[in-house]
């Protein structure tokens, strides 16, 4: 009698044991790794790279000098001035805006692209990559902004004076447009961690 | 702790204290779950408070910026290239439906849909003299003229000269533009020597840069470069007139776009200076939709107005 008891509260022991333990176990699990975890898929680092972009873009736009990179144009050889046979850069681009991408995100251990989408004739959407350094991890954000063209902007030369106008050119993006209206591009800035 | 004595008299204050333990452990489990619920809560609402792009706001506003930007261009693109103020209306008109058009398309492609349509368009006057080689006096040759009268407004008023010879020595007789309601004057005067150009505006400073300047009067700048004092009719408010004095003492182009249609056709002829009947500004209304969040709001294109 005295032995079962003892046996019955040592049983007792155990299972509050386990209890305990199990429900320890169970508050760590359900304790979900965060966006605020330190780890390469970091919100906040994500939500810093995007603004960041967003910057980027916002003051070249302003300058007038992303502009000025999206018609950095070599109409003769069908791709932007001193780029890859791609047509794209791998690096960065010989412009204000493309120093402004490697001041920003270049010695930082990020990688960028620059893609440049714009209306086709037939009511299609063309692309266009200025800036190419891979494919982008899936932590990847994006910055876009939206430039529109009229019939009196022009090329730029290589040394960035401005050229031919855009109409008159083998530009890459059609003259979609009514009237002076030339084309829309849209900016995309993919920025991802490396 | 079971009692080993053997003593049987405790026997149900033992089992009471087995109960006591397993119920303990109840409650300690229940309370690490409420701990564990708990702390999962906070963590959450912090990441929703570190998340800064929930319903793409900043999408939204980057998107009006780029339509202010780009109607400005079709804008001054009509002005430009037709005759009449109805005729750049309708072209206006034509090329931002067609500018639309593409937009939403392209915006389509990041999940967003847009509406965009003029509400109105101001008439205005635009006032230049294009002839590098002429000063700024009047059609009859007149050194003091009045620009445009009852002005409500001005936009993209630049100034280039083009011979330095040509600009006076000292402020006493320099090219002036006074801006006045009446009651309230604001002035910027243009003079300088061989190697500088002083643009001094009166009552605050001045600013001194190389010859043959390019001077932006409402945009506040000289040859791309910000000058502190150039604010365009700082202190005067309501309706003003431009005046141009001593504009026999200055060379090179004017050009300035008024939010007006008052002026004396005298002053004016075909050849320089000229006027004529422009697009001031408009207004549009756009609209920028996700499926979180809707934008709509109306917005005024006047592309280089002091405030704009």
């Amino acid at each position: 009698m005295v032995t079962t008891r003892a046996q019955a509260h040592t049983l007792e022991a155990v299972v509050a044991a386990l209890l305990l333990l199990t429900s320890v176990v169970f508050a760590l699990q359900i304790t979900a790794v965060t966006p605020l975890s330190a780890s390469t898929s970091n919100q906040h680092i994500e939500n810093q790279q995007q603004a960041s972009a967003a910057g980027a873009l916002s003051m070249a736009h302003e300058s007038g000098t992303l502009k000025e990179s999206l018609l950095y144009w070599n109409g003769s050889s069908d791709r932007f001035h001193g780029a890859t046979p791609n047509g794209y850069y791998t690096r960065t681009m010989p412009t204000a805006f493309g120093e402004t991408l490697e001041r920003s995100f270049g010695d930082r251990g990020i990688a960028y692209n620059v893609n440049l989408i714009y209306a086709t004739d037939g009511g299609g959407i063309g692309r266009e990559e200025l800036i190419y350094r891979g494919v982008p991890s899936d932590n990847a954000v994006v910055a876009t902004r939206t430039v529109v063209l009229t019939d009196d902007d022009q090329i730029r030369r290589a040394n960035t004076t401005e050229g031919a106008r855009v109409n008159e050119t083998g530009f890459y993006a059609p003259d979609v447009g009514d009237g002076g209206y030339y084309n829309t591009i849209r900016v995309e800035v993919v920025v991802w961690r490396i | 702790m079971a009692d080993l004595s053997g003593d049987n008299r405790h026997l149900s204050g033992e089992r009471s204290r087995g109960q006591v333990m397993l119920i303990a452990g109840f409650v300690l489990a229940v309370s690490f779950l409420a701990v564990a619920v708990m702390l999962n809560a906070v963590i959450y609402s912090e990441n929703l408070a570190t998340r800064g792009e929930d319903a793409r706001g900043s999408e939204a506003i980057a998107y009006k910026a780029d339509i202010v930007d780009g109607s400005g261009q079709l804008l001054e693109y009509a002005n430009d290239n037709e005759t009449t103020f109805v005729d750049r209306t309708a072209a206006f008109n034509r090329t931002l439906r067609s500018m639309y058009n593409d937009t939403a398309r392209i915006q389509a492609v990041g999940g967003i849909a847009t509406d965009l349509s003029v509400r109105s368009v101001s008439e205005g006057t635009r006032v230049a003299q294009q002839d590098p080689t002429r000063n700024f006096t009047n059609a009859t040759g007149s050194e003091q003229w009045v620009v445009t009268e009852d002005t409500a407004g001005t936009r993209a008023f630049q100034i280039s000269v083009t011979d330095q010879s040509a600009l006076a020595n000292s402020a006493g007789n320099a090219f002036t533009v006074t801006v006045s309601n009446g009651t309230d004057d604001w002035a910027v005067s243009i003079y300088g020597n061989s190697t500088n150009t002083t643009v001094a505006v009166n009552g605050s400073g001045a600013c001194t840069v190389g010859p043959t300047p390019s001077i932006d009067v409402t945009g506040g700048s000289i040859n791309g470069k910000t000058c502190e004092p150039l604010v365009f009719a700082s202190g005067v408010a309501g309706d003003y007139d431009i005046k141009f004095e001593e504009a026999d003492a200055i060379v090179g182009t004017v050009s300035l776009v008024a939010n007006t249609t008052d002026y004396n056709p005298d002053n004016y002829d075909s050849s320089s200076p000229r006027v004529a009947s422009v697009m001031y500004s408009a207004t549009l209304s756009l609209r920028h939709e996700s499926a979180d969040h809707v934008y709509a709001t109306d917005v005024r294109v006047a592309p280089g107005e002091t405030d704009a």
